[in-house]
């Protein structure tokens, strides 16, 4: 049994320039990316490096295909195509509603930049590296390492906390004290120790609160001011250092506890042996 | 000092100065560096031979310089200094005062010479803490330096481990300024040498009035009141000399 297929030299030319179209398209792509990253290395944010190339890879491909369509002579079809764009669109649009939703979300997101590429954010409960903005969702990685994406739609109508936006943050330390402790001492002992940490900024000033008084302690809200890139250096070494002059003042950090009184607060509470046979 | 030395293999080379000792040693192609932190303050600037043994020392390696020549040099801090008068300073209406502002060095060591490329290490002469200089959104990160500022040059009161800057305060404007801090970008000052004394060129600051940008200006040459001074150092960075920039922050006028 034998085929005979009869390709004409057009369909054989058409072929050849589709696929020069497609090499050489996505050649020009890559080139001009590259070029664009080689050149904006280092002046760029990443936020704007990935916007820009995006833009170059999208508009490449729009090209790409409208000289594809243009070499099928497919102009009739497409024409025709435009003209059943109304009927597709609809139903096109209840077919992916929530894509759409996304993609008009993430615009709102890249105009609205209330975070970029590299920002440290909290999304709910999740938080972690800004990693990549697309068209659908953001990818967050955890400080774990976990990826997580969350669809654009989601970001938008939720509460986002940028951690790192600004140059400098406060780091907010509850520390509970005994009772019997002079608050004067304490909140001199916290100031000197924000004073005498290198890492922690002189102004603006640390904060030092009385807050409550809890069922077992003072509270005091310390406050220390850092650079934002410093936040485990300084977290870990303020603990330890509260920790030590503590012990060295003397100064309690209570752990909860309760008195039981019988009646009278000076006299113990009443035990009694009780012979049983 | 500041001349350079020849470096002889597994020798050890010693500094002290400010609150710091640096031990050195060339091995092969390492430099070696070692820090330690001094209780007090050093009288004068040592540099020779160490006179105690060095025991459990903690080496910084740099790899990759085969040349034997070192050339220390005096620096400015890596960030801007925030001066506080630890005393009230207040200049009169349409007045000028010349300050004379002690800031610690940086020494910072080039194999064969000063040229940016060459630089090895660098380390300060004294920890300042760090501090913030502008609004919470918008500002620089910066050392702070209090102060007990002085209108007058006294040497024997000068410590051996500051370059001293002389700033040149004039209020323009109609009312009495209290200086509470003022920004010194050290990183366009250039170092100049005078016997044992290390002067930076002067700076200029213009006080206009709350509302207006002041105007500070780094003069590109030594003070005139040093004699015979020698330039030892470059800028970190270089800049116009004439950068409009609000220097000053939370005057408070006493007069209305």
């Amino acid at each position: 049994m034998s085929y005979n297929f009869n390709i004409s030299p057009e369909v054989i030319s058409m072929v050849k320039q589709i696929a020069l179209t497609l090499i050489l398209g996505y050649a020009i792509i890559q080139v001009l990316v590259i070029l664009f990253k080689r050149v904006f290395f280092k002046k760029v944010s990443p936020q704007s490096k990935m916007l820009i190339t995006k833009g170059i890879i999208y508009t490449g491909v729009v090209i790409i295909v409208f000289t594809i369509i243009n070499i099928l002579e497919l102009k009739n079809v497409f024409h025709t195509m435009l003209g059943a764009a109304g009927v597709l669109g609809i139903i096109l649009g209840i077919a992916s509603q929530t894509s759409i939703g996304n993609i008009v979300s993430g615009l709102f997101l890249i105009s609205e930049k209330p975070f970029e590429i590299g920002d440290l954010i909290r999304v709910g409960e999740k938080q972690g590296v800004v990693y990549a903005i697309d068209l659908l969702s953001i990818k967050l990685r955890t400080l774990d390492n976990l990826l997580i994406r969350i669809p654009n739609q989601t970001i938008i109508s939720t509460e986002v906390v940028n951690i790192t936006k600004f140059p400098i943050r406060r780091m907010d330390i509850t520390i509970g004290v005994a009772y019997k402790e002079d608050l004067k001492k304490v909140t001199e002992v916290l100031r000197s120790i924000a004073k005498k940490n290198p890492l922690c900024l002189d102004e603006p000033e640390p904060l030092v609160l009385s807050n409550t008084f809890n069922t077992s302690s003072i509270d005091f809200i310390f406050g220390v001011w850092f650079e934002k890139t410093n936040y485990l250096q300084v977290r870990n070494s303020i603990f330890q250092q509260i920790t030590e002059r503590f012990k060295e003042e003397g100064i309690e950090i209570p752990f909860p506890h309760i008195s039981l009184y019988s009646g009278e607060a000076t006299k113990p509470f009443p035990v009694t042996n009780e012979d049983r046979q | 000092m500041w001349s350079k030395i020849s470096i002889e293999q597994e020798n050890t080379y010693y500094w002290k100065l400010g609150l710091k000792e640096i031990y050195l040693q060339k091995r092969n192609q390492e430099w070696l560096f070692s820090l330690k932190d001094l209780p007090e303050l050093a009288k004068d600037i040592i540099c020779g031979e160490p006179t105690s043994p060095l025991n459990d020392a903690e080496w910084l390696t740099f790899i990759g310089d085969s040349g034997n020549t070192l050339q220390p040099l005096p620096a400015f801090p890596d960030r801007p200094i925030v001066v506080k008068p630890k005393t009230a300073l207040k200049v009169l209406p349409n007045k000028d005062v010349l300050l004379f502002i002690e800031i610690p060095l940086y020494i910072q060591f080039y194999s064969e010479t000063g040229k940016n490329e060459n630089l090895i290490f660098e380390c300060c002469s004294q920890e300042l803490s760090s501090t913030w200089f502008g609004e919470l959104d918008d500002g620089t990160l910066a050392y702070s330096l209090p102060l007990e500022i002085s209108t007058a040059f006294e040497k024997s009161k000068h410590a051996s481990h500051t370059i001293i800057c002389p700033v040149r305060l004039t209020n323009d404007s109609i009312t009495t300024l209290d200086v509470q801090r003022f920004l010194l970008r050290g990183e366009y000052l250039t170092i100049y040498r005078h016997e044992k004394d290390l002067w930076s060129n002067e700076v200029k600051i213009k006080f206009k009035g709350e509302s207006e940008f002041s105007d500070v200006q780094y003069v590109n040459q030594a003070p005139s009141f040093v004699k015979k001074p020698v330039q030892i150092a470059t800028p970190r960075s270089s800049k116009s000399t004439n950068v409009f920039s609000k220097s000053f922050h939370f005057f408070k006028s006493l007069t209305e």
